[in-house]
């Protein structure tokens, strides 16, 4: 009861802040007015501390078991782990809310005290832009989803949470997915806020690319976290399903990917300052896209849990920010004309431009498939895409963005000038010899002939800069191992766009190698019997049930080679017999051996077995994607001084 | 009581929030007064 009325105080607190942040926020921007934009952003600490107090009560509350809140009750019981009830407070929806508010919030606050000193009128308008952003949460939650809603009486247990949240995913994969949902808001506050201000020329984007590499960075480790999580849980051995929630997180990733990219041609030469706009923009509006998908319940999704009623609320939420995005770009589009146009012919920038045009294909092909089902249900016959669409269209655009990859870092600015053999000598030496040593391996997929040369060309590509650096760092005075360690650290982006690189390339490979080489069987065993299925022999050893404090497992066990694997069933009968399979796998470099427990009975036991060829690397593609850029982007831009030479394509090209 | 609770909440934030405005209500020349010596 205290605890509901405090909570609900907290809100509604905070709600008068942003409202009046965003006030003085606005007004501070047009006048330039330095005491006014102090106020809008204490408004908006004091706002975030308010949400920070706000999630304290409902972690309390969660963990002191207090049912007489509807959110408690709803999503835990006394039955689930202390780490798990913790969990449930963005397991739900009221809570989700709460928890997008308070990291928009917290990382509001973050930027626009990184930002107070470089402009007042510039960070003002941002300010309100996030205020506003974070005003709508807390009009939902305030006057119609509240984690605070009392129960007329509070009942001695909870219903729980669903089963497949009952997982240790579930303390990672939210968390991360949700910060990068809200992250978007930051880049996107700041893009209207230069666009209000005038602001459009590469300083802003120096600033804002920070903000969304904070926002992508967050959005992979979601990306790579949900696939593993969906890998090890939903056991139908694979990791990416193109159901709707997942395209509408890849969806802004996909346009923030291209944005890192393309804010460099604006730094560099000056160009495409509208298309970098409406990247930003772009990523944001994809993002509450995704929101409203997931909310509204508009969509079948693996994700149904989250449906809501709020769905209307967050469609008005995505038309308000398309108008007045639309009507910022629309204000300011003459000012955003740029000075020099990107050359024709091969050069760095058109490398960056080509993988920009082919990432915004694929999102918009992505986007397609997603929203057809809308779009058709509206004429009466509704349609719907499944994987083969998806598997069919991004294909061609990913096997393009593998040869930007492998080329493009290798061109010099403005212009190539001849010499391309010398130039690509090494991605073209790395993609024939892998050519033919898979022909030469008897491999016939076409996909695989097609992407796994591109993969090792893109591979020579990083190799060969790392190798130049090192030659570079040789010349240098002083012992080899500390200048070139000098020499990485002052190139610390271009070398850490290398290692993201390279991760996304394993990514590419694990993909690649899990698509074109997977081998299922299905089977029902008696104890002692064996399947094979590709190099790997598995024998069938008995089946057991163990009773924990939730459910009931069934557990089979199934031996290969010195190995036990226990592949299981859950069921919660708190949850009306709801049953949940969990995978056993058995992972190394080159596969995994998946299998899955489909059901068992005096017939014998029935399983699937999965082989998957190379699902590691992307899961080790994806931790090195996010390290090169954290590593390339932690701290400021290095000095001019002590430079590597940017590429072969430079000296080529000085010619 | 939430909006009581949410109204103390706010008198608290308020000497935080609106603290730049007194400081230059406080720092504004006064009409007619002495010029601040140097």
């Amino acid at each position: 009861m205290v605890l509901a009325e405090l909570g609900s105080a907290f809100l509604l607190a905070s709600l008068v802040l942003v409202v009046l942040s965003a006030g003085a926020g606005v007004v501070a921007g047009r006048q330039g007015d330095g005491p006014l934009a102090s106020v809008a952003r204490r408004a908006f600490y004091a706002a975030a501390v308010g949400l920070v107090g706000a999630s304290a009560v409902l972690l309390v509350a969660l963990l002191s078991r207090d049912f007489s809140l509807a959110y408690v009750f709803e999503h835990s019981d006394r039955s689930l782990s202390l780490p798990l009830t913790a969990a449930a407070f963005y397991g739900g929806q009221e809570g989700s809310l709460l928890y997008w508010a308070l990291l928009l919030a917290l990382m509001g606050s973050a930027s626009i005290a990184a930002s107070a000193a470089a402009s007042i009128r510039l960070t003002a308008y941002a300010n309100a832009v996030l205020a506003g952003i974070v005003a709508f949460f807390l009009v939902v939650m305030v006057f119609v989803a509240s984690p605070f809603s009392l129960l007329p009486a509070a009942p001695t247990d909870g219903l729980g949470l669903t089963p497949l949240l009952r997982d240790g995913g579930m303390l990672i994969h939210p968390p991360f997915l949700l910060a990068g949902y809200s992250a978007f808001a930051v880049p996107f506050a700041f893009a209207i806020a230069a666009l209000l201000a005038g602001r459009d020329d590469a300083a802003w984007v120096a600033h804002t690319r920070r903000y969304a590499l904070v926002a992508w960075g967050l959005q992979s480790v979601g990306l790579v976290l949900g696939m593993w999580w969906a890998y090890h849980v939903l056991g139908w051995g694979g990791y990416w399903g193109w159901d709707p929630v997942e395209n509408a997180a890849l969806m802004p990733w996909l346009a923030t990917t291209a944005y890192i990219h393309s804010a460099q041609v604006q730094e560099r030469r000056g160009t495409l300052r509208a298309w970098n706009f409406g990247l930003v923009i772009a990523a944001f509006l994809l993002s509450a896209l995704g929101t409203f998908l997931v909310r509204s319940g508009i969509l079948p999704s693996v994700h149904s849990f989250a449906v809501s009623p709020l769905g209307p609320w967050f469609f008005g939420f995505l038309s308000v920010s398309i108008v007045v995005s639309g009507a910022a770009l629309a204000w300011r589009s003459d000012r955003l004309r740029s000075p020099l146009a990107v050359e024709p012919g091969a050069s760095r920038e058109g490398a960056f431009l080509l993988q920009n045009v082919l990432l915004v294909a694929l999102t918009a092909a992505v986007l397609w498939g997603t929203v057809l089902p809308l779009v058709s249900g509206m004429t009466g016959r509704e349609l719907v895409v499944g994987a083969p669409y998806y598997e069919r269209t991004a294909t061609p655009f990913l096997v393009a963005v593998l040869a930007v990859l492998a080329v493009g870092p290798l061109l010099p600015w403005r212009r190539v000038r001849g010499g391309w053999l010398r130039l690509l000598r090494w991605p073209l030496a790395a993609a024939a010899l892998t050519l033919a040593a898979l022909v030469i391996g008897g491999v016939r997929q076409p996909g695989a002939l097609l992407a796994l040369p591109l993969v090792a060309a893109g591979l020579a590509t990083c190799v060969a800069e790392y190798g130049r650096g090192a030659a570079f760092a040789a010349r240098l005075a002083g012992p080899w191992p500390l200048t070139a360690v000098r020499v990485a650290a002052r190139n610390r982006r271009r070398y850490g766009a290398y290692l993201a690189h390279i991760g996304m390339l394993a990514v590419a490979a694990g993909l690649v190698g899990s698509h074109a080489w997977q081998q299922t069987r299905q089977v029902t065993l008696q104890p002692g019997q064996s399947v094979t299925v590709g190099s790997h022999t598995l024998t069938y050893e008995g089946i057991g049930t163990r009773s924990e404090t939730d459910h009931t497992a069934l557990i089979a066990r199934v031996r290969m080679g010195d190995e036990t694997l226990e592949p299981g069933r859950l069921t919660y009968p708190s949850l009306g017999g709801q049953a949940v399979t969990t995978a056993a796998i058995r992972s190394t470099p080159l596969d995994d051996v998946y299998v899955v427990l489909a059901g068992a009975d005096g017939a014998g036991a029935a399983f699937t077995v999965y082989v998957n060829p190379l699902v590691t690397w992307i899961w080790v593609g994806g931790a090195l994607l996010v390290a090169g850029v954290l590593l390339g982007n932690l701290v400021r831009p290095q000095p001019q001084e002590e430079r590597a030479p940017a590429g072969l394509g430079a000296t080529v090209a000085a010619r | 009581m939430t909006w009581i609770a949410a109204a103390l909440l706010l008198v608290l934030a308020a000497p935080f929030v609106l603290w730049p405005v007194f400081r230059r209500e406080e720092q504004a020349p006064v009409p007619g007064g002495e010029e601040p010596s140097s």
